[in-house]
């Protein structure tokens, strides 16, 4: 993916430079806020990384400007600012994520292919399939080997996200943010639980579809593709 | 509702509260107590001029008789008729008698009374040609040595003239002091209501969030402005305050996360490389860290609601759905630890606030009870309507938590001692509290019997 990141902490552009390297990305770095916005508007971009507080122009303003040319490239936030209402402010700008620093590489690793994938995706699927596992979303089915699997709302939903996210690392963070609309920390593994009664309910005998990623968080795909 | 319905209300809202200011009261005691002076003043007035006309009368009668008994020469019957006589004919203010012993009329132009000595007041006329109308006669008697009665008497017509007038004089003066009073009052209240009504139109601006408000000033200096000027000097200072608790946030975050993050990352970095032992050390250290982060982040959420007095951004909150998350969210948990959680509410709650914030004061108190509770318990919520707004209570059957330890366990990072060996800041009730103050709702801890039960009650705005 060709990936812009604007960032002003040279150490943490370079963790993050590396980092992303190692993932097959290729990326440039903007050191200002007046730079980014020019190399952001420049175009080209799959996703672009911008830290909140930046030297010249900060980064709600590089968003607000980017969005009023009309570019809909998805935006992640990585910012220290992690006020109630900075997070409402970042999207409310036109940004699609917001990470706070400091951060586990594999969670910015995870956000970053969730929204370079994002726009490859149709919303107007009705009918998921992975391996043996399908689910139908408009009458709210879900069946594995042909075999009917009876799913609490909010399971249905997390299967569906990770259903939708095949093949891609969904960490706890996002899918309690997504799944469950929760933007705070619990202090209890919600998502771990769900997971484990997911995997019961899909069959513990059968190949296992749902894999935790160690050290991110969970991956949906099918068995023989390992 | 019609418009002009809605201005008849708004107008009977403002009477109303015209009506019940105090400052409308106070001016209808003053005015009751300054009718009251009146009212004495005149009663005063009456009595004293009321004694000096009696008074002068009575000194008249007294002088007239005495010159009757002058002009007769002495007290012979006979001169004294004729005295009487020529007078009825010459004095038309007087009235005078003459009468026998027997009580047989000799001259005068009054009939036959009783004949008392002295001074005295004839209620009923007695006078010839009398009428209903007539006021009482005053007058002073003697009885002569042979028995007769001699009486002469006045009209006391103008004593009551001046009692009818000065009584007209007092029931208009109060009813002008009444209106005066009472017009006087609506105006003043009606003025100095208007004033405060305009300083507590800015307090409730300010208090939905907008801090760079300030109370207007009229520029008279009088005690209202000076009231407004202390008012918005306390602003200046809260706005200052609420400004620095932002900018030292903005401080902490850029200053304290920026060298977390560079540590985080070498830790990281550190982690990739390292096998074995060394790999365990790092990944211990980055579980502190991310603890440390996690407390740190806590304390300035903390912070941040309490300065926080925005209102703006709040929305009605279903309670229903947000509670329906939260045993979805923490049902698996409850029951890989043997313990139940339930919901029973009212489903047409809704309370106006931040639906983040209120979903996790709630997932606050549902994790402390689900983590403070042995295998067995039952953790619920229920939310209902009451008469001073809408109470949600988390409960659980567990241990609780003793009485007096009910404040302390709200204050930040108070723990107790039974549970230092679970897992927790010890800040989890301190952001409850904190976003329940937010939300203008208050928080209590009550003893379940047994168990612990925590009440929030959101008044109604």
């Amino acid at each position: 993916m060709r990936l812009l990141l604007i960032e002003d902490d040279a150490e943490t552009a370079a963790f993050i430079d590396e980092a992303l390297r190692g993932q097959a990305h290729e990326l440039q770095l903007a050191v200002d806020g007046r730079d980014g916005l020019i190399c952001a508007v420049g175009g080209g971009w799959e996703v672009i990384i911008v830290d909140r507080m930046l030297p010249a122009l900060d980064g709600l303003s590089i968003v607000r400007t980017l969005r009023a040319t009309g570019s809909q490239v998805p935006v992640l936030f990585l910012t220290t600012l992690d006020g109630i209402d900075d997070r409402v402010e970042g999207l409310n700008a036109g940004a699609d994520d917001y990470l706070v620093k400091p951060f586990a590489m594999a969670e910015l690793i995870a956000r970053i292919a969730a929204l370079g994938r994002r726009r490859e995706r149709t919303s107007t699927v009705t009918h998921l399939r992975v391996a043996d596992l399908e689910m139908d979303l408009l009458d709210r089915s879900v069946r594995r080997a042909a075999e009917p699997v009876m799913l609490q709302p909010r399971e249905f939903r997390l299967l569906e996200h990770l259903m939708r996210h095949e093949g891609e690392v969904l960490t706890r963070t996002m899918l309690l943010e997504r799944v469950w609309d929760f933007h705070f920390d619990p202090n209890t593994n919600i998502v771990e639980s769900h997971v484990s009664r997911l995997r019961d309910k899909l069959g513990r005998h059968r190949p296992e579809l749902i894999h935790t990623v160690r050290g991110s968080g969970y991956m949906l795909r099918a068995p023989d593709r390992v | 509702m019609s418009d002009t319905t809605a201005e008849a209300v708004a107008g009977r809202g403002r009477a109303r509260r015209l009506i019940g200011s105090s400052l409308f009261r106070l001016m209808l005691l003053y005015a009751g107590l300054f009718s009251l002076s009146v009212m004495v003043l005149f009663v005063v007035i009456g009595i004293t001029t009321d004694g000096f006309m009696t008074r002068q009368i009575d000194a008249t009668v007294a002088n007239e008789v005495a010159e009757v008994r002058a002009d007769a020469g002495g007290d012979d019957p006979v001169r004294l008729r004729d005295v009487v006589h020529g007078l009825v004919q010459t004095s038309p203010g007087f009235y005078y008698l003459l009468q026998d012993r027997t009580g047989h009329v000799l001259a005068g132009n009054m009939s036959a009374i009783h004949p008392t000595p002295g001074q005295r007041s004839l209620e009923r006329s007695h006078r010839q040609y009398a009428s209903a109308r007539d006021a009482p006669l005053l007058g002073d008697g003697v009885i002569l040595p042979d028995g007769s009665y001699l009486f002469v008497g006045s009209s006391a017509g103008a004593r009551r003239e001046m009692r009818l007038s000065l009584l007209r004089a007092f029931a208009w003066s109060l009813g002008i002091i009444v209106m005066l009073g009472l017009g006087g009052g609506l105006l003043m209240s009606m003025l100095v209501l208007r004033r405060i009504e305009a300083i507590s139109r800015a307090i409730r601006t300010i208090m939905g969030g907008n801090l760079s408000q300030r109370i207007p000033v009229g520029g008279s200096d009088d005690e209202f402005d000076h009231l407004s000027d202390g008012l918005n000097r306390m602003l200046d200072r809260i706005e200052t305050l609420v400004g620095s608790m932002r900018q030292i946030s903005n401080d902490i975050a850029h200053d304290l996360r920026t060298p977390l993050t560079r540590l985080r990352q070498r830790l990281e970095l550190a982690h990739r490389d390292a096998t074995g032992a060394l790999a365990e050390q790092l990944d211990a250290a980055l579980t502190y860290l991310d603890g440390i982060l996690a407390t740190f982040t806590s304390l300035l959420r903390i912070s941040q609601i309490e300065a926080r007095i925005r209102e703006e951004d709040f929305t009605d909150v279903a309670l229903t759905p947000l509670v329906q998350t939260l045993i979805e969210a923490y049902g698996p948990t409850a029951e890989a630890q043997q313990q139940t959680l339930t919901a029973d509410l009212r489903d047409d709650l809704m309370v106006r606030g931040d639906s983040h914030l209120l979903t996790q004061l709630l997932a606050n108190l549902v994790e402390n009870a689900l983590r403070h509770t042995p295998v067995g318990s039952h953790v619920s919520i229920g939310g209902t309507r009451c008469t001073g707004g809408i109470v949600v209570t988390v409960a659980d059957d567990g241990p609780g938590i003793p009485a007096d330890q009910h404040d302390f366990v709200l204050g930040r990072f108070a723990r107790l001692d039974a549970s230092r060996s679970t897992p927790g800041s010890g800040l989890g009730l301190s952001l409850v509290k904190a976003v329940a103050g937010l939300h203008g709702a208050s928080l209590e801890l009550m003893d379940n019997q047994p168990g612990l039960l925590c009440q929030l009650l959101f008044r109604k705005p």
